[in-house]
């Protein structure tokens, strides 16, 4: 009976412990403004637009002369940026630093690339669309099939669902041929018709070597990336610029990311504020003369501009959150438990401990949940009294409707 | 004797349970036939192409079916009991009362398991036939926490009617509620993968919440 007893006043401290955390959050979660921030490569820093509450309207600055822009002004200040408005208007400059502003230059070195902690933690089905990468139409096409990479490479037929021997075959023949250790760790690529120009997988094996994959003429085409004594890849991101730069994102070991150029697969280094692949935001915003590479966490976002060619860092920026208002609860609540997280789309138990302060509320409630048993005439428990000095709130809650 | 409790069991569910077999079967045939129309107008490779690049599930009209399924039987198994007090007479019987109440649990969660089992197999036949086995693995970790609550919700219900205080059925209300909740925390497919174990074993946790009501019972409490 006892031992029931405690299994259900376990599982009701549980789920207070989830729910009521969940419920104050319910009504006290506010969003965290969101600054826009770019480097200027005519004032030569940082500007932001923000809306003000106070005002009730946006901001544009330079947040180094703290001057403030109307919005036909900054277009001007971040040219790059608006330059399909500049050129519209006939307002974009023949040249910045010596660089000739045409538009298609413009464009084809302009890229937006957001890594968020949840499109690498989330579950995903191990099978990939390897396109045709010399396709003679204008459009890319599905192949016809879907591959798998476990013990080898086998190619699927969706419409039989059946392995193409042929195929998987003359694929198999190349990995073997290049060194390709089975199984692979990741298969990094990006399966959707609707880009301009398909470059295949970037796939790390089981000996932690980079792969290039791709399907050239329907013909296997696979090649070792050469990688630094020191990086160790944890990661790969692949995106497709316009101006065929660079392949892909590294992201190693040591917490550095660098990219995968176009040039004979050289790895760059690209200078990071400290990043974390599984917690923090990543947006690069490029243009062609610097990349502004935007690092949001939990404290803060930190801005980097680097210059487009060499990656040398010209600025940084730290823009701290709004300090948010003092969390009562953690005060009240020993502990919350949670099942989602913004970073993951797997659902995991994860639990987050309060103030030491309430350990005093705890002895309170123990001491109230002994009074109560006496009124009750029931004998005073042990494992209930010292379950409410650990759980708080909870236990109490719990203990007092189910230990009757 | 524990024959003819399975058969009075068996009085009171059977037309639940046929009724919850035929509904599954129907609304299997209903997603199979529709998959069936997506083969034939977009092809197999765009429908796998949306599982595996565009993360959707193709069973999700599933959702809620185990759950119904275990409220329905469980519904049909203890609240005569608990209305009539026929409870009383069971218990009265030349068992133990822990034979009593983990029998007549045992034969719903039996009945119950073998409809969702029925279901599972055609699943995996027509999967089978279909989809490779990472859809497969895929399809059946989404799927798991779903039959999973119908399990619950069927032991939960069966502590909430078994229990003799009203006021203390609020609260165990309250408990199926929240655990419930656990099992529809996400439709992303294969969310639970690292849960999933854990999940399964929820069930096992809560069953003997019953044998605690019916002991309530026997010790005279009641509002």
């Amino acid at each position: 009976m006892k031992s029931i007893n405690y299994l259900i006043i376990l599982l009701g401290t549980l789920l207070l412990a989830w729910l009521l955390p969940k419920s104050y959050h319910l009504i006290t979660d506010t969003a965290s403004k969101n600054i826009f921030t770019y480097y200027s490569s005519v004032d030569k820093a940082f500007c932001t637009i923000e809306f003000d509450k106070k005002e009730e309207r946006l901001i544009r600055k330079n947040i180094k002369t703290n001057k403030v822009y109307n919005e036909h002004e900054f277009d001007s200040i971040l040219p790059l940026f608006y330059s399909t408005q500049m050129f519209a208007d006939g307002r974009m400059p023949d040249s910045i630093d010596g660089v000739e502003m045409k538009p298609r230059e413009i464009n084809s070195r302009k890229f937006f690339y957001r890594m968020n902690p949840m499109n690498k933690n989330k579950p995903h089905i191990p099978l990939y669309t390897l396109f045709e990468s010399m396709s003679k139409r204008v459009r890319i096409e599905m192949p016809g099939d879907f591959f798998r990479l476990d013990s080898e490479i086998e190619f699927i037929n969706p419409e039989t669902n059946e392995v193409n021997q042929e195929k998987s075959l003359r694929f198999n023949t190349v990995f073997q041929k290049r060194g390709f250790q089975f199984p692979a760790r990741q298969v990094a690529g990006n399966p959707s018709t609707r880009k301009a120009y398909d470059e295949g997988y970037f796939i790390i094996d089981n000996a932690n070597q980079i792969f290039h994959l791709k399907m050239v003429n329907n013909m296997p085409f696979l090649r070792s990336v050469p990688l630094p004594k020191d990086v160790e890849p944890a990661y790969l991101m692949t995106t497709e610029p316009d101006d065929r730069s660079f392949y892909a994102f590294v992201y190693d070991s040591n917490r550095k990311l660098h990219i995968i150029t176009t040039d004979q697969y050289k790895l760059q280094e690209i200078p990071t504020p400290a990043y974390d692949i599984d917690k923090d935001q990543l947006l690069i915003m490029a243009n062609p003369l610097y990349w502004n590479i935007n690092v949001v966490n939990s404290e803060a976002k930190t801005v980097l501009a680097i210059r487009s060619d060499s990656k040398e860092v010209v600025d940084e920026v730290v823009i701290k959150h709004d300090k948010e208002g003092e969390n009562y609860a953690r005060f009240v609540l020993p502990f919350s438990v949670g099942f989602t997280k913004s970073n993951t789309k797997f659902i995991q138990p994860s639990i987050f401990l309060g103030s030491v302060w309430v350990l005093l509320l705890n002895a309170i409630l123990a001491g109230g949940f002994v009074l109560l048993m006496k009124k009750r005439k029931q004998k005073v428990q042990i494992i209930p009294l010292a379950w409410i000095c650990l759980t708080g709130i909870y236990g109490f809650i719990a203990s007092t409707i189910f230990n009757r | 004797m524990t024959n003819a409790l399975l058969f009075k069991e068996w009085k009171k569910t059977k037309w639940f349970v046929i009724g919850a077999f035929i509904v599954g079967a129907a609304l299997l045939t209903y997603i199979f036939l529709r998959l069936g129309r997506s083969f034939r107008m977009v092809g197999m490779e765009h429908l796998w192409d949306v599982v595996i690049n565009r993360d959707q599930f193709l069973l999700r009209e599933l959702k809620y079916f185990p759950l119904a399924a275990g409220i329905a039987i469980a519904f049909s198994q203890f609240v005569p009991e608990v209305i009539q007090k026929r409870i009383k007479l069971s218990l009265h019987l030349p068992l133990s009362n822990k034979r009593v109440v983990f029998t007549m649990m045992g034969y719903g969660l039996s009945v119950l398991s073998l409809v969702y089992l029925l279901h599972i197999l055609a699943i995996l036949i027509f999967m089978g036939v279909h989809f490779p086995l990472e859809f497969i693995i895929s399809a059946l970790y989404t799927l798991a926490p779903w039959y999973v609550a119908g399990l619950m919700a069927y032991v939960l219900l069966a502590w909430i009617c078994l229990e003799p205080s009203w006021k203390r059925r609020i609260f165990n209300a309250l408990i199926m509620f929240g655990v419930l909740q656990l099992c529809f925390l996400s439709d992303f497919p294969g969310a639970y993968a690292f849960i999933l174990f854990a999940v399964i074993l929820l069930p096992i946790y809560i069953l003997p919440f019953g044998y605690r009501s019916v002991e309530r019972f026997k010790i005279g409490i009641q509002d």
